[in-house]
């Protein structure tokens, strides 16, 4: 079937499967930033903005954003311009392996959004589905953190 | 013994010390750093295996017909079309101590999980498809799934093949065996109290966001092509040739950016076979495990049975030791020698005794293959020793810091576990040559607020409340790398520009090593980490590493960077003093420039590298160096943590934790408070949370995210890391490791704490509520009784 | 996955979705956040209907009660001020602890009821507080008793053809205090073990309305009226909850998997219930 979306700012009709899945329909054309990590929508590797909110792509259809406008972590930043949460990411230490980065700062980047000045709590619990093997949180919480006062001091937009 | 210390301070070092960013980092946050498979692959093939549904059976027929007809297959692999050549899996260097008890297929399969055949199609759904077209008619064997109960006569043997190699007691399913002893007076003569105890720990799994992933293809001159997802990419090299019988020259293996691996990926688990079907079909192939097969079919940590005797005088003193450990391998003897052996190498000898004894056993079960996990069985051991710590230091009447500070091993001392135990062999003579572990002990017991929380949560814990509060700690060791085993290479070159290509053989997979490389590089070279282009981990490219586990990466690699740095600093100076018509000995590498300490002159990095290049008597400045060590200094750490328990339910809520670690010289501080602050939150949930559970056939209930929990940043509790600067002499820049230590301390911590918010002591993992709520149910029990 | 899967509609109006409904009988699926669908295996679906175009995504207080539209998302019940001030805010907290972020972003109040599993969150919040369900079958609407639809699998009620449109929480439970408990291994875990909604209605002194619900632990969630009734009359007390934390265990039969024991849940149902009863109490 067609699909009529926006993926990035790029408006375009592409050819899917109905039964294919938002993240293997993203990763097919390219878009390797959204991993898979576990098919189950409980580990957040795949997270991307439907419509601006934070969703596990793992368990969407594309199908389902027929007409509306997707942000993977390509369209956020790039590595000549990223966008303060990954510069944050960096400096705080809260890449390791990096394979949940994509997604955790997605998440971030719809906390931001809504929430400029969010408390450490606040930060927690929209990062919950976000899963991280290597960092116990510490400096990715960190991270969100410091990327917040960067935008309210720069006044970039998230 | 004395040392010549000096702990650096960040003046007197510019990289090294210095929390740089990751320089890989951009790409890792941007989503640009390319995975295994984050490329396309033209005319790329779908793996899939078809796993056992038994626990232990044989292959009395299979037929493949049906999924050999589907359109879209390319090919199906059974034991009948692939060598049969006893190795093992383990990624180890060579000859592995593991026993050679696996088969890429074979004929019999021992959990429920094993590989029975591996299909190649043009589509993941062709191959799902494919998997579920094979029949196999099995001979259902007897099972058995505990460790003890495995090693006795009459007990199902899981490895009855007569071609392995390497089994000590296949009859017992013993895959491996070590015991040592040695006393100065006769056992327990001297002691005033003798405490034994039986302790047990769970099945786990690391859980790296990544699955297990590889691809594999053939290269334009023919020659196979490996990009997989490893720790320990020139192991893969080596194991894949002999268990497909080719030559080690014909094969490349590149390891990308990995998502983590935690030990897992110190395996290896799909390379053999994906290998075999782009062989059989010249075709390039994807094997990607999905996270249920992780679970099912990849590798996990020992669970263990631990008997622990110790005798203690009233003075203190521990005056024997014994331990005896008996490890569940599963179906295959990976890491089954060397776990075992790490839990009493790194706990044994942590603590000072007259007497001490080891016996352990790793033994073969229906249940899924262990393998190493970060902590390497050290985890294990400690989980019963610190907690026999406490037992000890209660029954002298002694505060458990001041317990265990009497008696654990201080600088200038040595013990004589480190000669007596290896990895898989005898170990090597060593002192401790640097230990922070006062220091840790005091900064950690500030920052927990331990004297006031001692004190107050008596009182607390005396009232009606049903919610109880608790502090504990635990004290740990480790090492860094394997003593005399370990070995690590580097090539470093110069360019034009005065940045330098840095090779070399580890593997980063998330552990910042690539970081930490070009950080020691660039303090010799007088450099920044952003000069030194880091290339590493390619078999075909870049000097020979074992790989990245056994925390070996900064001790062992770093030091092999380290020299490779020196030898290029010195073919530079070398053309230096030429150019500047001075003495060698008066140069030094400062901000990209070669200068003099007498007149000041300098010349630029830039002009000995045209000059060498360019100009005049030309050549590559190029240094390289290996490096292998005679001792494994080991980092130290003292951990606390604080806890609430509610009796009447068993749920156990931490409210901080603190890690205080001793890694000598941390190379990059913020990434080794990283190190320790992932290994504290996984030991957490380790010691809360996580665990695979079986039914009566085997079968694991809980494999997913889902049912398997670990924590979110939601449940996270505070962790505080206090890194404790000391000098390791042996180590480069003084640095130790920092990787594993951490996951040992929460397990102990955490069952200390219970027991003094409760007065219930958890001799067995995962503190589940329910265990917790029961536990408590039984004190309560006993003290009813004994008020009657 | 869904493997027959053919076809995607996207309808404006309940009324075009009801009529693709009835077009494809059985072989249709609603989709919403998805989060469900995706994850089933259903090889019996030939078209999907999404019905997030539909109008449906809303929160309004009127005279009658709280209506919330069937696919409003878990992530806007938790953050709307308007249930987080109703009923004590019953609905909101359920919401919030309905999994991760994500999922509470996608997921919708609607499949949370129509699909029942025992351990979904809002079902015990929704039993407490007296709710309707208004379902739309062939352009006709009708109202159901919550406590009628959680009985059954949510699907059987709504049938092949039908739609659940809105959920009401009526106005007589505004002012109802309520306490809502997640028993689970995890913040996030999507499994709870045990959920205990509970709910008081004050007149003054006397307790007028009690509510004791209990989820996950048994396969649909049920009021335990005997319970109630110790709770109700004038000022109750501890020793009343504890009364009714015993009625509850008595009557409810666990039901039992991996990952703890029958008795071991009946204890914590027993604490469960009376601390909920406990932190709804004005005493």
């Amino acid at each position: 079937m067609k699909l009529n979306t926006t993926i990035n700012g790029i408006k375009k009709t592409y050819e899917i499967q109905p039964n294919e899945l938002l993240l293997d329909f993203l990763r097919r054309e390219g878009y390797w930033g959204v991993k898979r990590g576990c098919e189950t929508g409980d580990c957040g590797s795949c997270t991307v903005l439907v419509e601006g909110k934070a969703v596990a792509s793992c368990v969407m259809l594309a199908a389902q954003v027929e007409g509306r406008s997707v942000v993977t972590i390509e369209g956020l930043g790039t590595t000549q311009h990223p966008h303060p949460l990954q510069q944050s990411f960096v400096e705080a230490g809260a890449t390791q392996c990096g394979f949940c980065n994509p997604g955790m700062i997605i998440a971030a980047a719809e906390l931001l959004t809504s929430n400029p000045k969010p408390s450490q709590k606040e930060i927690a619990e929209a990062l919950d589905g976000n899963l991280c093997r290597c960092t116990g949180y510490v400096k990715q919480i960190e991270a969100v953190q410091r990327a917040a006062e960067k935008i309210s001091t720069s006044g970039e937009k998230p | 013994m004395s040392f010549s210390k000096k702990i650096p301070t960040e003046s007197d070092l510019s990289v090294v010390n210095h929390s740089v960013n990751k320089v890989d980092g951009i790409g890792l946050a941007c989503g640009t750093a390319k995975y295994v498979d984050d490329m396309d692959f033209r005319g790329l093939l779908f793996g899939k295996l078809l796993f056992s549904s038994h626990a232990h059976a044989r292959i009395k027929n299979i037929d493949t017909s049906k999924a050999e007809k589907l359109p879209g297959v390319k090919a199906v692999l059974t034991y009948k079309d692939v060598p049969r050549i006893p190795h093992t899996t383990a990624g180890q260097g060579y000859p592995e101590p593991s026993p050679y008890d696996t088969f890429v297929l074979d004929n019999k399969v021992r959990f429920v999980g094993d590989r029975v055949a591996a299909v190649a199609a043009e589509s993941r759904e062709i191959a799902e498809e494919a998997v579920r077209l094979i029949h196999v008619d099995y001979e259902i064997l007897p099972v058995v799934f505990d460790q003890l109960e495995a090693m006795k006569d009459g007990a199902p043997i899981v490895h009855d093949e007569e071609d392995a190699l390497k089994i000590p007691d296949a009859e017992h399913n013993i895959a491996a065996k070590f015991d040592c002893e040695f006393h100065q007076t006769e056992w327990f003569q001297k002691a005033d109290f003798v405490i034994e105890k039986e302790y047990r720990t769970q099945y786990a799994q690391h859980c790296a966001l990544e699955p297990h992933v590889c691809i594999t293809y053939f290269d334009d001159q023919g020659r196979l092509v490996i990009r997989s997802s490893t720790q320990v990419p020139f192991h893969v090299r080596r194991i894949v040739a002999q268990s497909l019988d080719i030559p080690v020259k014909s094969i490349h293996v590149i390891k990308p950016r990995i998502g983590g691996g935690f030990g897992s990926k110190q395996e290896i688990l799909l390379e053999d076979i994906c290998s075999a079907l782009t062989l059989k079909t010249g075709r390039p192939v994807k094997i990607e495990y999905t996270r249920e097969e992780t679970f099912v079919s990849s590798r996990t940590r020992h669970p263990s049975y631990v008997k622990l005797k110790t005798g203690v005088k009233k003075d203190g003193t521990i005056t024997d030791i014994d331990m005896y450990i008996v490890m569940n391998t599963g179906a295959y003897g990976s890491h089954a020698l060397t776990v075992m052996m790490c839990s009493g190498s790194h706990t044994l000898a942590m603590y000072k005794s007259k007497n001490v004894k080891f016996c352990g056993r790793s033994v073969y079960t229906n249940l899924p293959v262990a393998g190493a996990y970060r902590g390497y069985g050290a985890t294990q051991g400690f989980f019963a020793f610190e907690q026999q710590m406490n037992l000890m230091a209660e029954a002298v009447g002694m505060d458990p810091i001041e317990f265990r500070k009497k008696n654990y091993i201080k600088e200038g001392e040595t013990s004589p576990v480190f000669k007596a135990m290896g990895e898989g062999r005898e170990g090597v003579e060593q002192f401790i040559t640097s230990c922070g572990l006062s220091e840790a002990i005091e900064k950690g017991k500030k920052e927990i607020d331990w004297d006031r929380k001692f004190a107050e949560y008596k009182k607390f814990n005396a009232g009606d409340n049903p919610i109880k509060k608790g502090i504990g700690l635990a004290c740990l060791m480790q090492g860094s790398g394997i003593a005399e085993v370990d070995m690590a290479s580097a090539s470093i070159k110069l360019n034009e520009d005065g940045s330098f290509n840095l090779l070399i053989g580890a593997a980063d997979l998330g552990t910042g090593c690539d970081t930490i490389m070009a950080q020691i590089a660039a303090e010799v070279l007088g450099v920044k980490e952003s000069d030194i282009i880091v290339t590493a981990a390619d078999t075909d490219i870049t000097p020979f590493d074992v790989g990245a586990y056994a925390s070996s990466t900064t001790y062992i690699s770093g030091h092999a960077v380290k020299k490779a740095a020196e030898d290029a600093q010195r073919q530079i100076i070398k053309v230096a003093a030429k150019m500047l018509d001075e003495k060698e000995d008066e140069l030094l590498l400062k901000d990209k420039k070669v200068v003099s300490k007498k007149t000041g002159a300098s010349v630029t990095l830039v002009d000995v590298a045209n000059t060498t290049l360019y100009y005049h008597d030309q050549f590559q400045v190029i240094g390289t160096a290996s490096h292998f060590s005679h001792s494994s200094p080991p980092p130290f750490s003292a951990h606390f943590v604080d806890l609430e328990v509610d009796t009447e339910t068993g749920v156990v809520k931490i409210l901080k934790y603190v890690a205080a670690v001793d890694c000598g010289t941390a190379i990059n501080p913020t990434l080794a408070e990283g190190q320790s602050e992932g290994a504290v939150l996984n030991g957490i949930t380790y010691a809360l949370t996580e665990e695979m559970v079986f039914d009566a056939q085997g079968r694991m209930v809980n494999p997913s995210f889902t049912k398997y929990k670990l924590y979110s940043t939601r449940d996270c509790p505070e962790i505080k890391t206090i890194l404790i600067p000391t000098y390791e002499p042996t180590g480069p820049f003084g640095a130790k490791s920092v990787s594993e230590i951490s996951i040992n301390g929460p397990q102990p911590a955490i069952a200390n704490a219970i027991y003094y918010a409760t007065g219930a002591r958890l001799y067995e993992t995962p503190f589940t509520p329910e265990k917790v709520w029961r536990a408590i149910r039984e004190i309560k029990k006993d003290n009813e009784h004994s008020q009657k | 996955m869904l493997k027959n899967l053919k076809n995607f509609y996207y309808p404006n109006q309940v009324k075009e979705v009801t009529k693709i409904l009835a077009d494809h009988g059985g072989k249709a699926a609603i989709v919403a956040g998805g989060t469900i669908l995706s994850r089933i295996d259903s090889p019996k679906t030939e078209v999907a209907v999404d019905i997030t175009r539909c109008g449906l995504s809303f929160i309004k207080e009127e005279r009658d009660g709280l209506h919330i539209g069937a696919t409003t998302t878990f992530q806007e019940l938790y953050k709307s001020p308007i249930v987080q001030q109703f009923a004590h805010g019953m609905v909101s907290k359920a919401s919030g602890l309905v999994s991760t972020r994500l999922i509470r972003n996608a997921g919708t109040v609607g499949g949370s009821i129509v699909y029942s599993y025992s351990y979904n969150n809002m079902p015990p919040a929704f039993l407490a507080l007296d709710a309707k369900v208004l379902i739309v079958d062939k352009s006709e609407e009708r109202w159901v008793d919550f406590s009628e639809f959680s009985k059954k699998h949510g699907t059987l009620i709504v049938g092949e053809t039908g739609l659940l449109k809105e959920i009401l929480v009526p106005s007589k439970t505004k002012n109802w205090r309520s306490s809502y408990l997640k028993f689970a291994r995890s913040y996030s875990d999507w499994e709870a073990q045990i959920i205990v909604a509970t709910a008081l209605g004050f007149q003054d002194e006397t307790c007028e309305n009690a509510r004791v619900v209990v989820g996950a632990i048994v396969q649909r969630p049920v009021r335990v009226v005997e319970a109630e009734n110790e709770i109700l009359g004038d000022r109750p007390d501890t020793k009343s909850f504890e009364r009714a934390a015993e009625i509850v265990c008595e009557n409810v039969s666990p039901m039992v998997d991996w990952r703890s024991s029958k008795d071991y849940r009946k204890e914590v149902l027993k604490v469960l219930v009376k601390r909920s009863l406990l932190e709804c109490n004005k005493f």
